[in-house]
Formats: structure tokens, sequence, C-alpha cells
């Protein structure tokens, strides 16, 4: 039963291990700690924005405003950080605080408005970039070292960046996925009406969702900061499309119900470590966006082959 | 059953009680002034047609939809029910027909759903979880299903099962089926009922809703009949009368279950030709003949091919091979479109999800499969589809408004009328049904079998699948019984009766098993066979 | 035994209710309040502006509302809109003559869409995510094929006519918007092509068998949203007299924003192009309105988002599951 549960998490999984071995093929020093924890944080961001996206589409929605979340969360942090340590940690708490607040916000629209999410993430979108700019016009802003380097150094082959998602997954995600909370965050995905019926609170499970994916948003933001030891409101945009292709590419399906976290974090560094490979191996920096996109969209049509076999017309239809 | 149990005399309280409950939704009246109770060990059975009022008494029951108005009362003492596990913990739990399943989940985890147990900081405890499920299987007596599988794998009878385990998991006093069993073979509803029987010996109470009357006769200890959202009467068991409760459902007399059926069809040539049909896993060497104004009925255990043979005659199925020939003419079957070319029709399983696109009016609906017909230079004409729908609405005594209302509006019966108006639209002629009255109240059923026999006095050939055998046997000239995806045995005329063809079902020789029950003859006396 | 029926309010008729009708009272509202802000915006010089600029988004709005009513999303608009755009010019800049290269670039942009369509239809794989994919390929694409240059070349007097020439006072991208509006409006409520559309987003399976093959359905609705895309490139094109790599940007969700405040529902089977008109104008209009309160860059987003949020919760909720 665990293999079935992790099994949709193959493809992404496997993907990841290909291409680190490809890697080294092509660039032998990335197996230094420098490389390592070079490749690590490249991904680290988006394997966060993968598990905001991801708790969304387990209940059947979507998230377009994830990146706007990590964009606005950045802002925040490189805006009022400073170098003071005290008021540094009050500013992440009140960063993580922010961004559980804006998946809250979508959350209250998309359960109790009961709009469609994907046209609810779209106007919050718009929203959040825009207080991330009244925040933060124009890119900069103070990130101090102690900070930058407590999140994306290592202790040898060991990157933070790693024990920080680590530590996440393994204090937020799992106990929300193996609380009743996570439980109903399936079941709603899955069978919305079942779920109702079976006494779960719709709407109740759905905000909660969100919220969390606000948070998970928020922690990508944090680590973005780190990363790139500055603020911009709008660099967010490109991690929407990637968490959304990192959960497809994941295992979990966009109508909800199926997906483990595994495979969407696996895919996310997979999608962050290709620019990284396509670069090391030489190819014109011109042709890594298109086989970037070329590759997602080879694997996705790859994974759905086999409905060009199957013998029913009807088992083609149903998504 | 007589039902000899002391509940029966005794002034204890009912273990469900529900009085003057109204309901309504967006101006509709759902519920009027509705009673309704059960006793301690009864198995209590509800009948209606469809829209009667049923399903949203059961809801109210269980919690899922508050009343609007009316009081109920379990064991005694008023309640008001919020949502269904608080309704579960105060001793009522239902299973309806849609499946509340979550298909990824595994079965041991949508039986506990919404109430699993949790350790300190709200983490889940699989394995009490696990325990607590294979405790209850074997309290029920289910011992084939594995709770570690995941619901959306398991066949859809063991689906309803799991239903059933999750409502029990609560531990209920009141226990309602609504539908339980329309997707349950014979195996497995003498399963259920054991169950039944057994819950009721612990003094559960059951409300049982079905369409199935041979269920209902060998269940029942009470009977209670509800019309237009209000209850017009309840009987005990020994003394009902099939055609009074029939009465009592429609509110009017209805002379008998079946038509006349349709003469015998006098063509020599058949109009449908199927030789060494195969298609894979699916289907093995099927071959059979329909000729014009011919009734010809589908029949065995469920799932050993008898949908899928419709759906690849309607060219839902690719890599065929065989022959199949329509008026002599050989013809390919790869596609739908290819398949109504060549004149086949198919009436889907579902007509809600496969057969009519609900929000939208008659007479789209109608002219949906003829529009290529309906244009002229590429535009649809407007006129011509509009007396294509007064056609189709006038032939079948469709009742609405108008063409323009939504389908969704109309009743079950009359939902099945477009359907088939939409296929005499396109000039079918082979018209395939796939299992048309599964659910369908007596009313419905009734004007369906009339139906049936217009089409075949109209020379359409019928190719009929259907789970109850006193329509096969009421309505077709020859029935095929299919066993383990072949056609394994035809009967004709005479010999068609319900006992045969489980008989032949089940692949037994010996047409007089003990295992069948007593024979029913629906057919009115002194009709011809 | 029929006993359901579908009420009507008592007060407010339905139609009022309808989004579409919504998004034309808002839009004459809108209209009415900057007017009032400023009196020079209800002068021609401006309105041509405004139908100018809302031509552009409302081409792209005709491919993007057929998309959508069947259930379907196209997000590939941005990067396809740019290859074609850069495609024609590079043509032309290499003496392929005017109207080839017109028609290359509008046979790109179909291509797209046709490759769309194998995704959704063939692959089923959401549209949502294959056609980002498809966005990002196409990006590279026009990267590969410019080494990031895009080309400098001297339009033809046609193309510049596109995209800023006048006819008779009446700006052209605007004639072109018309006659597709012309055209979205006959294919969806006169052609069996639209009935199809319809009824693939309210239930594909239904029509599925009732003997239409979906998948080309799908094609044709995607294909036109190809075509659309590369036409708004070419008129874009003329209108800033240069290609340029970031001329899409504008385009990837405000389209869609425009055919949901028009009344279309996101999920299909519902709306029309009527509604996408307004809703194109509106979408200029706010933005017009924004920049002359001269409200900062970040403000004009956060109320973009807030009105359409409103407008939603008007005229674009969920019906609650019935019994």
């Amino acid at each position: 039963m665990i293999i079935e549960r992790y099994y949709s998490s193959l493809t992404a999984m496997i993907g990841l291990i290909l291409l680190v071995i490809l890697f080294v093929y092509i660039q032998p020093l990335i197996l230094s700690p420098f490389g390592v924890t070079m490749s690590a944080n490249q991904g680290t961001t988006l394997a966060l924005a993968a598990l905001a996206q991801l708790v969304v589409v387990l209940t059947g929605g979507v998230d377009l405003s994830v990146g706007a979340m990590v964009g606005l969360t950045n802002a925040i942090a490189a805006t009022y950080m400073g170098s003071d340590p005290a008021i540094s940690i009050a500013v992440l708490i009140g960063t993580l605080a922010a961004g559980t607040l804006a998946g809250f916000l979508n959350g209250m629209v998309v359960a109790y408005g009961r709009i469609q999410p994907i046209i609810v993430t779209l106007a919050t979108l718009y929203i959040y970039t825009g207080i991330g700019l009244v925040i933060r016009p124009q890119p900069g802003g103070f990130v101090p070292n102690w900070f930058a380097n407590a999140l994306t150094g290592s202790w040898g082959y060991l990157p933070y960046a790693l024990v920080f998602l680590l530590v996440l997954v393994l204090l937020a995600w799992v106990p929300l996925m193996r609380s009743r909370l996570g439980r109903a965050i399936n079941a709603v995905g899955d069978n919305r009406n079942g779920a109702r019926v079976s006494g779960i609170s719709v709407a109740r499970t759905e905000l909660w969702a969100y919220t969390a994916g606000g948070f998970f948003a928020a922690c990508a933001g944090i680590f973005l900061t780190a990363q790139t030891t500055s603020g911009d409101a709008t660099i967010g945009t490109s991690y929407t499309l990637n968490s959304v292709a990192a959960v497809v590419f994941g295992g979990a399906m966009l109508s909800g119900g199926r997906g483990v976290a595994l495979g969407p974090i696996c895919a996310a560094y997979f999608l962050s470590l290709l620019i990284s490979v396509l670069f090391a191996s030489g190819v014109s920096p011109f042709y890594q966006n298109l086989l970037q996109g070329g590759v997602l969209v080879i694997v996705l049509a790859a994974a759905n082959a086999w409905r060009l076999r199957t013998r029913h017309w009807l088992n083609v239809m149903s998504n | 059953m007589a039902d000899s149990s002391a509940a029966a005399a005794s002034n204890e309280a009912p273990a469900l009680e529900a009085s003057g409950i109204g309901k309504h939704f967006a101006g509709v009246i759902a519920l009027d002034d509705a009673d309704f109770s059960c006793r301690r060990g009864e198995v209590h059975v509800l009948l209606g047609a469809n829209g009667a009022g049923k399903s949203t008494l059961v809801k109210i029951l269980c919690g899922v939809q508050p009343p609007d108005a009316g009081t109920l009362r379990l064991n005694g003492e008023t309640v008001r029910l919020h949502n269904p596990i608080q309704a579960a913990e105060l001793g009522v739990a239902a299973v309806f027909q849609e499946l509340s399943l979550a298909p990824h989940l595994t079965v041991a985890e949508n039986i506990m759903l919404a109430h699993e147990p949790t350790g300190p900081f709200g983490q889940i405890r699989s394995r009490e979880l696990r325990r607590r499920v294979i405790d209850l299987f074997e309290q029920i007596g289910i011992d084939h299903i594995n709770p570690n599988t995941l619901a959306g794998r398991l066949t859809l009878a063991d689906q309803q099962l799991v239903e059933i385990a999750k409502a029990l998991s609560h531990d209920p006093k009141t226990l309602i089926l609504d539908e339980g069993t329309s997707a349950l073979g014979r195996e497995e509803v003498r399963r259920l009922f054991d169950l039944i029987a057994r819950l009721r010996e612990r003094g559960t109470a059951i409300v049982f809703i079905s369409h199935r009357m041979a269920e209902v006769r060998e269940i029942a200890d009470r009977l209670t009949v509800f019309r237009n959202g209000t209850n017009v009467g309840t009987v005990d068991a020994v003394d009902m009368d099939e055609s009074h409760l029939v009465e009592l459902m429609l509110g009017e007399r209805i002379e008998q279950s079946f038509p006349d059926r349709a003469p015998m069809p006098t063509d020599k040539e058949p109009l449908l030709a199927v030789s060494d049909l195969n298609a894979g896993e699916l289907l093995h060497d099927i071959s059979l003949e329909i000729r014009r104004g011919e009734v010809v009925g589908l029949a065995g255990l469920e799932g050993q091919g008898q949908g899928d043979l419709l759906l690849a005659l309607f060219g839902m199925v690719r890599r065929l091979s065989g022959e199949v020939r329509v008026n002599g003419k050989p013809t390919h079957l790869g596609s739908p479109w290819k398949a109504i070319k060549a004149g086949f029709a198919l009436i889907p399983e579902d007509r809600k999800t496969q057969g009519l696109l609900q929000p939208l009016s008659l007479r789209e609906n109608i002219v949906l499969a003829s529009l290529h017909r309906l244009t002229r230079g590429g535009l649809i004409d407007r006129s011509r589809e509009r007396r294509a729908a007064e056609q189709g609405m006038k032939r079948l005594e469709i009742k609405a408004e108008s063409m323009e209302t939504p389908v969704v509006t109309l009743s079950g019966g009359n939902q099945q009328k477009v359907v088939i108006a939409k296929w005499l639209e396109t000039g079918g002629d082979i018209f395939l049904f796939y299992d048309p009255t599964r659910g369908v109240d007596v009313g419905t059923k009734r004007a369906f079998y009339e139906l049936i026999g217009e089409l075949a006095r109209a020379g359409k050939a019928v190719l009929l699948y259907s789970t109850e055998l006193s329509e096969l046997v009421g309505l077709c000239h020859r029935v095929l019984v299919m066993n383990d995806r072949r056609i394994a045995e035809i009967l004709e005329g005479e010999s068609i009766t319900e006992n045969t063809i489980l008989a032949a079902s089940l692949g037994v020789g010996d047409r007089h098993s003990a295992n069948t029950e007593p024979a029913t003859d629906h057919r009115k006396a002194g009709a011809a066979s | 035994m029929n006993n359901t029926s579908i009420s009507r309010r008592s007060v407010i008729p339905p139609w009022l209710l309808q989004g579409v009708t919504i998004s034309y009272i808002l839009l004459i509202v809108l209209f009415a309040i900057a007017a009032m802000i400023n009196p020079h915006y209800a002068s021609w010089d401006n309105i041509r502006n405004l139908l100018q600029i809302g031509a552009f988004i409302g081409v792209i709005a005709v491919g993007q509302t057929l998309v959508i009513i069947t259930g379907q999303i196209d997000l590939s608009v941005p990067w396809n809109l740019t290859f074609s755009a850069i495609l024609m010019a590079t043509l032309i800049s290499h003496g392929t003559s005017t109207p080839v290269a017109i028609a290359a670039a509008l046979a790109s942009g179909t291509l797209v869409g046709m490759f769309n369509s194998i995704g959704t239809a063939i692959f089923r794989i959401h549209s949502l995510v294959w056609t980002l994919g498809v966005n990002a390929v196409m990006q590279g694409a026009t990267l590969v094929y410019t080494h990031a240059q895009p080309p400098k070349v001297d339009l033809p007097p046609i193309v510049r006519a596109l995209g800023a020439g006048d006819l008779w006072g009446i700006p052209v991208p605007l004639f072109v918007w018309i006659l597709a509006a012309i055209f979205a409006l006959i294919l969806l409520h006169c052609t069996r092509f639209g009935r199809y559309l319809y009824a693939i987003g309210n239930n594909e399976s239904v029509l599925f068998l009732s003997g239409t093959d979906s998948r080309k359905i799908y094609l044709g609705a995607f294909a036109i949203s190809g075509f659309c895309a590369a036409l708004a490139g070419i008129m874009l094109t003329g209108y800033s007299s240069q290609p340029y790599l970031g001329m899409g940007s504008d385009y990837l969700l405000i389209p869609v924003a425009a055919v949901i405040i028009g009344g279309t529902n996101i999920m299909g089977g519902s709306g029309g192009y009527i509604g996408s008109i307004s809703g194109a104008l509106i979408v200029v209009l706010l933005q017009s309105v924004l920049s002359t309160i001269q409200i900062q860059e970040a403000g004009k987003d956060i109320v973009f988002g807030t009105i359409i949020i409103l407008l939603l919760l008007l005229y674009g909720r969920q019906k609650l599951s019935s019994h």
C-alpha cells in the first residue's frame, strides 16, 4: 500500500535521479560540497512553492497567486529585516503571518464566496503583487548575512536548505496531512459531495487548505530572500507556473484527491536543476528556455500516452 | 416476513420518529408535513415514485440537511441534527445511492472518514484505524475485501458494501439504506439481507428504500408510501397488497405491470447480424441477430459483458474483430459517429451524466445528435430545429412547459423520454438500452415499457440490457443470457421465465435450482406469450 | 409526478442578474464616473484610443472565449503572439512579400493552437498546464529564432495600418475587432460548432455519445484561439511599429479576466462573446482610469484584482450543489 501511495511520485523521482546522474557526468564538480549546496539552494524555493500549490490542488482547486505571495513575502522580508537579529526574527515571523493571511484570504473567497479558485487566485494575484509593489516598488532591500548563510550555507555536504525543507516537511506538512484535516483535504478533492455527506465541512477544509498554501508560500518567500539577499515583488511570477508544473509532474492530479509531497518536491528540484544542467552542458542560453518548456511538454505527454491505447472511449473522456 | 418481535407490540419509543417535516428548495416543496417512524428491530420499507420526497427525507433524517419545519425524535428524545457525524453519534446513519467514497483513499480510510481515531496531537492513528475496520468487517461478516485497497479499485457492488460498513462503523441504532441494493447482484443482495436480518435481531431499526418489489416483499416488516412529499399510508407487511401500494404511490390505478408484447417480427432477414465479435478481454465470440420489430433482451449476472456489448455495438470500444452487418451491409464500428450513421442508438447507463446536457433545453437536447441534418449553409435552421423538437415532444408525450425548459427540471421519466426522442430524431433503427430502469419508480417504468412496445411496433430493433428479470420476461421476444463475456444461452418465447434466465445466468443445467426464488409471473393472466 | 420547476425571483428579473447584463451596466457606470472626474474622458479622441487598445484584447478574447466555453483555458497567448509577430517581421526584413509574411504568422499561430488541442483532447492533460508549457516552449522558440535580438524592420504600410491606421476616422484595429466579433457571435449562436462548444463545456461524454467527435471541436476552438493570438500580434506590431520581446506579457491573464468579467463561466458551458466585448472594454477602461487617477502602478493592480473579486461575488458564484 505504501508503494501504491508513492507510485505517482515515481516519474518525478526517476527524472530527478537521471538528471542528477547526467549533471554529475557533465560537471563532476557538482559533487563537491559547494556544488551540492548550490543545487539545493536553486530548487528549495520552488519546492516550497510546490507544496503551497499541492495542498490547494489536493482539494481540487488551483492557486495562481502562489508566485505573488512568494514575491510579497520576499518584499516584506527584504524591506523590514534590518540588521538587528531580534527585529529580523520578528519580521520573519510577521512575514510568515502575512503569507498565511494572504492564503487565508484566498480561502475565504473560494470557500465562502463560492467562486472558482482559478479566477479568485487570478484576482488575488494582482492584489498581492500590488501590495508587494507598494512595500517595495523597486527591487532591493537589505538582508543580513547571518540570515542568508543560515539558510543557504552548508555543513560539509549537508546544505542548510535541505534541512530547512526537511524541518518544514516534518513539522508542518506531515502533521497537517496526517491529521483529520489532511484526510479531509484529500477527501474533498477526491469526491466533494461524498465528503460532504460524510460529515466533512467542505468550506472549512478548503479555507484551511488555502491558508496552509499561504504559509508554505511564505516559507518559499523567506528562503528566496536568503537566496537572493534582496526583495523583488514581481520575482514570483515564474513560481506560480512552475509550481503547477511541479505538482502535475510530481504525480498529483489537478482534479484533486491524489498526491503526496515527495513527487512535487522532486519535480521542483528537477525543474530547477534543469537550467543548471543545460548551462553546464554548454547549451546556448537561448535554447534553455526552449528545452525547459519542451521537457515539460514531453514528460506530460509521455505520462498520458497510455490513453492512446485504451480500449474504451469512455476511459479517455473521464479526466 | 411476519413481524413477531416484541418491539411491534411494545410501547417503547420508536427508534426514529419524524413529525411534520417540511422542506423546500428554491420554491419547490419537497416535503410537506411529512411523518415517518421506525421501530427498533424492524425493517421499514419506504416506497414512492421518484420525486416523492424519499431522498430528501433521508437526507434530513441523517443530518445532511436541516428541515424547514417539523421535529425529529431519536429514541424518544427530540434532537436537532447539524451534520452527518453528529447524527451518527446520536444513532442514525445512512447509505445513499450516490457513492460517498473517495476513490483514492483506502477502504479503511473511507470507512473511518471524519471520525478517525486520533492521538494527542491530532494525528490519525493508522494502525488503530485499520484494526477497528478489521473488527468491523468481522462483525458484519465481510471477509473478501482488503481494508488496504484503494476504494476506487473495488467493484461497484463491493463499494456499496463498504458504504454500508461505513454507516455501520458508527454502530447506529437506526440504519437507512437509500437504494442501497441497486448496484448489487443477487449474491450480494443475499449477503446484505443476511446482514440486515442480523441487525434486526440486535434491535437496529432499518429504513429501506427500494424500487425492487421482489426484495421489498422479502425483507419488509412494515411499509410506508410517500407521494408528493407526504406520507400517504403505512401498512404491515402481512397486509401488503402490491397493487394497492402502487396505487398509493401513483395516486391512480394501473391495471397491469406489462403492456401487451409487440407481435413477433415477421421479417426473414435480420436488421442486425453480428458474427464472431471479439474485443480482447471484453467480449468473446459474440454472434447474434435481431430483426425489425424484435425486442431482444440481454441477461446474466452483473459484469458478464452485457454493457460492453452494447458499448461495442455503439462504437465505443476500439479494436473490435468480427463482422457486423446492418441490413446486410457490412459495417465498421470504430466510433460512435460511425455507429450512428449505421443506425444505432444508445440509451446510456446514466441518463443524467451520459444521456442529457442537464442545463440545456429540451430542444437543444433533442436535436443534439441530428444537427448535421438541420443545418443549411453552415448555419442551424431554427425553424426546422423547432419542428423537430415539437415532433419529438409530441411523439413521446413529454410533459414540460415548453421546449425551452431546461431538461434538469424534468422528472426522471420525462428525461428518459427526451433521450429516446433524441435518438428517434436521428432516424436510428437499432435501439440499445443500457439498464434503463435502474433506480426508476413504478410509474415511470410502466411508461417506459409502453415505449419499448411502440418502438418495436414502429419496426425498430431493440436490444435491451436489464438487471430486472421481470422486465426481460415481460418485454422480450428473445433473451440472450451472457456469461463470462460470451452468449451462454438463448431463450425464446415460452421458455423465457425468471427461473430459466436465472439458471442460464448461473450456468446451471438443471432448470429447477433450489436457490431460485418462486417464479413470479407479472404478465397479465391469459396474455399470449 | 413532475413537481419541480425553476422558481423565479419575484423582485428582480433573472435576465438582469446575468453576468453579461451586469458587465454592460458596469461598463456604463464606470465610464460615467470617469467622465465626471475628467470631462476630457468623454471626448471622441479618448474613446477612440480606448477602443483601439481594447481591440487587441478583444481579438484575443474571441479565441479565449471559445476555449473557455469548452471548459479549458489558453495560456499560451503571450509567446504565441510574440513568435508570430517576430516571424512576420523577420520574413519581411528578409524580403518576403507582405501577404505571405502575414499568412505565415497567422499559420504559425494556428498551428500552435492546434498543438494546444492535442494536449487537451488526446493526452487529456489539463489545458492550464499544457498551454503554460506551450507558452514556455514558444518563449524558447522565440529566443532561439531571434537570438534574443528582435528584428529591426521597416514595417510595410499595411501592417502599420492594421495596428495604428485609420479608416474614415475609425481606427483599423477597431474594424478588425468588429469583424472578429461578428465572426464569434455567428459562430457561437448560429452554427453547429458553437452548439458543440457549449455541449463540451457542459458534459463532453454526452456530446461524444451523441455522435460528435469532441476532439475535433477542441481542435477548432484552440486553433481559432491561436489564430487570434497571431492576429493580435500582427496588429500590436503595427501599433508599436516594431515587435519586441515583451510584447505579449500583458496578454496572459488580462484576456481571461475580460472573458470572465463578461459573464462567461470559467468552468465552461455558458456565456458568450457579447459579454467578452464589455469585459475587454471594462479592463481597458479600468486600466486607463487608474492611470489618470495617478495611483502608482501597485495601486492599479490592487484595485484591478479587488474589482474582479467583487464582480465575481456578484455574479460568479457557484450554486450550492442541490439535493
